[in-house]
């Protein structure tokens, strides 16, 4: 999966989607220099603990990856660190995949 | 903020803020006027006395910048003492580490025992007390609106007192612990009462392990808390909650529309201790300490963080009241939010995004970029823990101004020597004014002792002050002094000035005042013998005396 910041603070997507209870690799890429990463919570808001997380970095032209295995099928929230309330989204976690 | 040390030992008195005047402000014009001009979300009382001093910093933006035509090169040289009024309530570091307001003809002022005074503008008599005998480290001081005076009663609690009378109509104890206590001057924004607690409860209980600061929004008529933001971003507090603390607010914060804007402050323990050295019990950038965070006023929910000063080791809080400006960049209006600390690094960022614009250093720097002190060595760090910023900027036409103060402390791997880094006959200082576009510094006047004034403009005038006590006004354009004046004792608090006044506290030493200054007035205020006292150390609690004014 990527998502990108292209311009200022926003995700170039606001949504991800992944096959549940899958290994997957979010790669994250920074193209400007505000700093920013993306952290992914196992749940639906940012009070559920987190999923997976990158480094908050500056750009431009940084690119942070992050591994994790998906829970079940669900939406699940995720923001950036630094800018919590502009820059936010859903990884959707479809069923269909699995051990 | 700050530890001190009292006498030979270096203890942890959380001391800065003490020096630290409260803010005040100026207006950047464009901002200001925006957001409080038209804005119904600020109280009645300071929407009829923009022109004057009715908030900390002047107004939202923190400008504190006084164009109302009053006081200016012309006519500085005519100042001379309307009253003076005899501060009662002394605690560690000083008597008056606040900033009065001025609103219509009163004057709200409250001293370092928590006593809340209003005081006729004009004769400088008071009109009513309320006693509250409280220690407070400060800096401390009183917001209004909606009827009321807000204070901190102690340093657990936040009370209203009737505006007509001084009496207290509520109060909230909003430390939810010994450990963390109220160190800030309030804001009253949006039928809301806005501050912020510190680890910290008085001079010997600073930065016990496991308290934080966390920035409340209270109703204005019912005191209950409307939001809460912690400003240490994890529940252990980096790891080992049994010897961290730290951060919280100092300064009011400033406010747009809709977003509140604060400087946070250090972690602790700094450097570190025995056990852990150098930081080590607090892993990682220690968020959000340092950092400035803006803050959705309804909500108190994070909308951007941006992080200056990464696991600091010397008490360097980044703690200024930010300002809010429009200026141009690029051929372009930005919005921009200039902040500072204790670190001496001016930072602008886009008020929209928290991206860094540019960052300057002030004043003297030195091994202040060390991380890892080897065991058994000391270094003197520049800026100490009552170094580099202390006080708030002011900023007007495009220009930010910035108190500097030079004094350096010692520190070893788990200590730092508190004696040398609080005795300020060692400081010196300066003020800077910088392009707030481009960063490039304009002037750089030094002064002969440290500034804990912080900075005002006023008209064609910059004004700012010593730890001696001594008043400077500045030409805004050449940064040369127009005028200089003998306080009778010395200042870390900070003036309001409105028409033809300026009002001033003057805490520090044994006789503090609150001095009105008036264009024409031929009064006097007995010079102290010394106004520097060698080191700040704690004074005796006294009880409130009858107040004198002399005219």
């Amino acid at each position: 999966m990527q998502i990108s910041s292209l311009e200022d603070s926003t995700f170039d997507t606001d949504t991800l989607t992944a096959p549940a209870n899958t290994q997957v690799t979010v790669q994250y890429l920074n193209d400007t220099a505000i700093p920013h990463n993306i952290h992914i919570y196992n749940g639906p808001d940012d009070t559920a603990p987190t999923l997976a997380q990158t480094d908050v970095v500056t750009g431009p032209g940084n690119t942070q990856s992050v591994t994790f295995t998906t829970p079940g099928a669900g939406q699940y929230f995720f923001r950036c660190d630094v800018h919590p309330l502009q820059m936010v989204g859903t990884l959707v976690v479809t069923s269909g995949a699995g051990p | 903020m700050a530890r001190l040390t009292s006498g030979l030992r270096v203890s942890s008195l959380p001391l800065l803020a003490l020096l630290a005047v409260l803010g005040f402000a100026l207006a950047g014009r464009d901002w200001s006027a925006t957001a409080q001009g038209v804005n119904p979300a600020v109280p009645p009382e300071v929407a009829a006395h923009l022109d004057q001093w009715p908030q900390a910093n002047k107004d939202l933006a923190n400008t504190r910048a006084q164009a109302d035509g009053g006081i200016t090169s012309q006519n500085v040289s005519q100042l001379g003492v309307a009253w003076t009024f005899n501060v009662p309530g002394k605690a560690a570091f000083g008597a008056a580490a606040t900033n009065p307001l001025i609103d219509g003809n009163t004057v709200f002022f409250q001293d370092l025992q928590s006593n809340v005074f209003a005081i006729d503008l004009a004769s400088g008599m008071v009109k009513w007390q309320q006693t509250y005998n409280a220690d407070s480290i400060g800096p401390n001081g009183p917001a209004i609106g909606y009827g009321k005076v807000f204070v901190a009663k102690d340093v657990f609690t936040i009370a209203a007192l009737d505006e007509n009378t001084g009496a207290e109509l509520w109060s909230t104890k909003v430390s939810p612990s010994q450990g963390t206590g109220v160190d800030i001057q309030l804001l009253t924004y949006d039928n809301m009462v806005l501050g912020s607690t510190v680890p910290g409860s008085g001079a010997s209980s600073f930065y016990q392990g496991g308290n934080t600061g966390v920035i409340f929004a209270l109703d204005q008529a019912t005191g209950a808390v409307k939001w809460q933001f912690n400003t240490v971003d994890s529940a252990d507090i980096w790891g080992n909650a049994q010897v961290n603390s730290g951060s919280g607010a100092w300064y009011p914060p400033a406010i747009d529309t809709d977003m509140t804007y604060w400087g946070i402050g250090n972690p602790a323990p700094f450097p570190g201790t025995a056990q852990f050295p150098n930081g080590s019990s607090r892993a990682g950038n220690n968020l959000y300490t340092g950092s400035v965070v803006a803050l959705d006023h309804t909500t108190g929910k994070l909308n951007w963080y941006q992080q200056i000063v990464a696991h600091d080791l010397y008490d360097h809080d980044f703690q200024s009241s930010p300002i809010l400006a429009s200026v141009n960049i690029g051929g372009a209006a930005q919005k921009i939010a200039i902040g500072s600390g204790k670190a001496g690094e001016v930072v602008a960022l886009d008020a929209t995004t928290g991206k860094v614009l540019w960052n300057v250093a002030v004043g003297k720097h030195q091994n202040d970029a060390v991380q890892d002190i080897p065991d058994g060595l000391s270094i003197e760090v520049y800026p100490g823990i009552l170094g580099g910023v202390e006080t708030a900027l002011a900023y007007a036409d495009g220009v930010v101004y910035v108190p500097v103060v030079n004094l350096s402390a010692f520190f070893t791997n788990s200590s730092v020597d508190g004696k040398s880094a609080s005795d300020v006959t060692r400081s010196s200082g300066e003020l800077v004014a910088i392009d707030a576009a481009t960063g490039i510094v304009l002037w750089d006047h030094n002064l002969p002792k440290a500034d804990f004034g912080s900075a005002t403009v006023v008209n064609d005038l910059v004004f700012t002050s010593t730890v001696d006590g001594m008043v400077y006004a500045l030409d805004r354009k050449t940064g040369n002094e127009g005028w200089t004046w003998q306080a009778p004792a010395g200042i870390n608090g900070s003036p309001a000035v409105a028409g033809d006044m300026l009002v001033l506290p003057a805490g520090v030493g044994p006789n503090p005042v609150l001095v009105a200054l008036r264009l024409g007035a031929t009064g006097s205020a007995a010079p102290a013998a010394s106004a520097t006292p060698a080191r700040f150390c704690r004074s005796h609690r006294s009880k409130i005396r009858p107040s004198t004014q002399t005219r």
